[in-house]
């Protein structure tokens, strides 16, 4: 529910930027037109209650914001037909009319703010001012400008809904009241943008979620200082901990009931007006490696499946810099008969085994970048030329061995298992750390790689929570849902690391 | 940034301390590498170590994807020691030796009489070399002249080798010696060590056709201390092998009651030592229980009925007997020990550990071994009778 007549914002930093945009100039029609005026789409008209010359209002709304139905119908009507507002003497007493409800509408405010009114009418609501009582009115009459919600295209699953978050943040919100009707859910506003003054709503259970985290979200959202806020990165740059990780922080979903299971089992879900996709915080390893299939199969089956995923983020990870190692620094570690595979196929190569990596992973790279920048009408040519010219061409061409190629194309495939995209990117990233590190000193620097990997992760804490939760401090037996997921009935406990209001998932 | 600054100098100085220095300099693509898969050490005729390693070329065969041509090719040196032989290859290869895959290291009979444990040192020491290499003996030849004279375009004598192994389990001709194994036993003076030996042979040529040269499995040279002593005969082998329990499953050839050949396949075999002193002798009694499948009769005349079968075991439990005595007077005549006696008297007598390893080169010979032979026939697969057997009975 919208945060009826306060001010959420107020304090927020909200600065003085501009000296018409005052929180204390007053509430008149002539004052909103010289902030607003000069826009081709604002549309304002005096008018008369009752067509009477003592009661004179004016309405002003953003074109192409507003349903015109909606105030024609509601609110125009009313004002000029309802016969109780001839009793009106003075704009006092017409404002108290509509207070009480005159205009037939559900959704109002009053304003004696200049800033809040603008607020509303960049938002979508119709204005009617009363400039002798320094007063308006509000009315929420936007139009219908979001789109239609649509199955989700990056988080797909085979079981399980179809229905995805889009743009809109009260549709969203309505989303999420559909799935969980509890009393308890709270849906918190507030205004982030200096110039977009985007709505963020914080979601969360009243009854699960622990209050430090949701303060301490409600807090990094507040302190957030920024021009906009329309792309996914700029708001959350500004709230996780630790910024130059290169592993994500918070999880994102497209998926309203995979936001939905994560806000019952304590966390706190962000959502961002314009985004089609929502964050969760906060957002531990396990998180990015799990996906809502695994609760959907038959639990042995998602679990192999699950642990499937995590030796392919293995795999992807240290493969590269494994197959260096092992045929520079220590050929005796490869069974013999693949050795000689490895040589035959390596004859007239002219590149270090380093380089040739290197190569190949680069091409897979610019492959991966080109798939995505293309238009998808003209996308396959990628794969042709992909498949053709960095494949086949190369080994032909005695500039990569095949061995390679099918080390990288494993190293590839693997990746492409990780459920989120931001921790496939981290861990592309250090994939080239821990080629580096193996083509130097070897299997010596791949282990000194991943220790340091290992470092970092135990390092990381987000809101609180260890990053690698809950391999780590934690208190009690919270194993059951990690590289294996065992039966639902066995689960009874939320994540003891959030430290939840309400322990017991299962009584 | 403080802690990143303390992690890379921990690396510095892991990087640093341990002395090392290969590690940054070890890099070797591996296409320079000369894998070794045989390593044959021999005796030049102006007595220097010759050394010959061996390995599998795989080369690419045209465009055409007429496929891979497989070939072994060998390279060789000689030098005062092993160590510097292994320096010298350095010259007459382009390709550096790496010993990390050397599967065969094998001694020619003129190093083997004289003692291999100084040409094992340089093997022992080097960090590269395997444990579980496999040791062979070169019978009648020289190693070199048997890695040059078997490799061939179609062949590699490595290859060889490895089928030979995987054969010598269903004949219990011999088994595998592995380095360490080797190594193990050289360490005690009072056990004996006994390795497989190869031969070459010429194979059977078609007329016009040069023969070609091929790797047989000879069965066990026997050793005291370093030193090679004898040649088993097959049957002898078969000996050791059922006593040291190292036989898969071989064939015992028996004659039936009618004078008809029966083979008869072991599908399982226990040896078992067990010591004792008695009258201040010492006894051992190997006992074997051996148990088979008739898997041929050449003939009908044969029936498998309880009294056949009987005579049958009978005859099985013979043969075994005599196998094992020869192999057990060989032993003891030559005085080594191959069964490891020594270490069941010291498990059995702990307190006389001393006393054995003092004296047990004086005591082995006068062990009075007590074979004790359990023969039993279980099966006879499709057939229960022989064929023509059969027939007679359902014409009657």
């Amino acid at each position: 529910m919208p945060a009826e007549g306060q001010d959420n914002t107020s304090g927020s930093g909200f600065s003085v930027e501009d000296s018409l945009y005052n929180t204390s100039t007053e509430v008149t029609s002539d004052n909103l037109r010289s902030l607003l005026g000069s826009n081709a789409d604002f549309k304002s008209r005096a008018l008369l209650i009752r067509d009477n010359p003592k009661i004179p209002a004016t309405l002003a709304y953003i074109d192409g914001l507003i349903d015109s139905t909606i105030i024609n119908e509601n609110i125009l009507k009313p004002l000029a037909q309802e016969e109780q507002f001839d009793s009106c003497k003075t704009e006092t007493d017409a404002a108290r009319l509509i207070s009480m409800g005159k205009v037939y509408y559900a959704s109002m405010n009053i304003r004696t703010n200049l800033k809040d009114l603008t607020d509303d009418i960049l938002s979508g609501n119709t204005a009617l001012i009363f400039n002798t009582i320094k007063t308006a009115f509000t009315f929420e009459s936007k139009n219908a400008l979001a789109r239609a919600i649509s199955e989700p295209t990056g988080e797909s699953v085979i079981k399980g809904a179809k229905d995805s978050f889009i743009e809109d943040l009260r549709t969203n919100t309505a989303i999420c009241r559909k799935k969980i009707r509890s009393p308890y859910l709270a849906i918190e506003e507030i205004k982030v943008g200096k110039q977009s003054r985007t709505g963020i709503a914080i979601v969360y259970m009243k009854n699960i979620a622990n209050g430090k985290l949701v303060g301490e979200v409600r807090q990094r959202l507040e302190a957030v200082d920024i021009d906009k806020a329309l792309t996914p990165g700029d708001v959350e740059e500004y709230i996780i901990d630790a910024k130059y990780s290169t592993f994500p922080q918070v999880i994102f979903t497209e998926r309203p009931d995979r936001f939905c299971v994560s806000i019952n089992d304590g966390r706190v879900g962000i959502i961002i007006d314009g985004l089609p996709i929502t964050y969760i915080v906060p957002g531990t390893l396990l998180q990015f490696i799990q996906t809502p299939d695994d609760y959907s199969y038959q639990f042995i089956v998602g679990s192999l499946i699950r642990f499937l995923r995590f030796l392919s983020m293995f795999i992807t990870l240290v493969l590269p810099g494994f197959y260096i190692c092992i045929t520079t620094f220590h050929p005796e570690m490869i069974p013999t008969e693949l050795t000689f595979s490895i040589i035959a196929a390596k004859g007239g190569v002219p590149f270090p085994m380093f380089v040739e990596v290197i190569i190949m992973l680069i091409a897979f790279e610019l492959l991966v970048e080109a798939g995505l920048r293309l238009p998808k009408t003209i996308g396959q040519t990628v794969s042709i030329v992909g498949g053709l010219v960095v494949g086949q061409a190369a080994v032909e061409a005695k500039l990569v061995s095949p061995a390679t190629v099918i080390i990288v194309a494993i190293t590839a495939i693997a990746s492409f298992t990780m459920p989120n995209q931001d921790f496939s990117n981290a861990l592309r990233l250090w994939r080239f750390i821990f080629v580096i590190f193996s083509s130097t000193i070897g299997m010596f620097g791949l282990t000194f790689g991943l220790i340091f990997l290992l470092y970092h992760w135990c390092r990381m804490e987000t809101f609180g929570v260890p990053y690698l939760d809950p391999f780590v401090a934690n208190e009690d037996e919270q194993l059951q849902d990690t590289l294996f997921r065992l039966p639902d009935s066995i689960m009874k406990n939320r994540p003891s690391s959030l430290n939840t209001n309400n322990k017991k998932r299962v009584e | 940034m403080r802690k990143f600054a303390v992690l890379a100098v921990i690396f510095a100085l892991i990087l640093a301390l341990p002395g090392c220095t290969q590690i940054a300099l070890g890099r070797r693509e591996i296409d320079k590498l000369f894998i070794t898969r045989i390593m044959a050490i021999d005796k030049s005729q102006d007595s220097k170590v010759k050394l010959t390693l061996a390995t599998k070329s795989l080369e690419t065969g045209g465009n055409s994807g007429g496929g891979q041509t497989q070939k072994g090719e060998s390279v060789e040196s000689e030098g005062d020691t092993v160590f510097d032989a292994v320096r010298n290859l350095l010259i007459y290869s382009d390709r550096k030796p790496h010993y990390g895959h050397t599967e065969y290291i094998l001694f020619g009979e003129e190093i083997a009489r004289e003692g291999i444990l100084p040409y094992l040192d340089f093997i022992s020491r080097q960090n590269e070399f395997r444990s579980n290499a496999k040791i062979y003996i070169v019978r009648g030849a020289t190693a070199n002249l048997l890695v040059k004279n078997t490799n061939s375009n179609k062949m590699f004598a490595g290859d060889r080798i490895a089928s030979i192994e995987e054969d010598a389990k269903s004949t219990a001709l011999s088994s595998i010696a592995t380095l360490n194994e080797a190594l193990l036993i050289l360490e005690n003076p009072n056990l004996d060590t006994f390795i497989p030996f190869i031969e070459e042979k010429k194979t059977m040529a078609m007329e016009g056709e040069e023969a070609k040269s091929d790797i047989l499995l000879g069965g066990y040279a026997l050793f005291k201390l370093d030193k090679l002593l004898y040649f088993t005969s097959e049957e002898e082998s078969k000996g050791i092998s059922w006593i040291m329990n190292r036989s898969g499953s071989s064939v015992i050839l028996v004659q039936s009651k009618a004078g008809e050949k029966v083979s008869l396949e072991i599908i399982d075999s226990r040896a078992r030592l067990i010591p004792r002193i008695e009258d201040n002798g010492l006894y051992c009694t190997i006992e074997l229980s051996i148990t088979t499948n008739i898997a041929e009769i050449m003939g009908s005349k044969t029936l498998v009925d309880p009294e056949g079968v009987k005579y049958l075991e009978t005859q099985q439990e013979k043969i075994v007997k005599q196998t094992l005595e020869k192999t057990v007077k060989i032993a003891q005549e030559n005085n080594s020990d191959h069964f490891s006696t020594i270490t069941r008297f010291i498990f059995k007598y702990p307190m006389m550990r001393d006393y054995f390893d003092k004296n047990w080169k004086d005591l082995y010979p006068d062990i009075k071994f007590d074979i004790k032979v359990k023969s039993k026939i279980k099966g006879t697969y499709l057939l229960n009778e022989p064929t023509g057997s059969t027939e007679k009975i359902v014409g009657e």
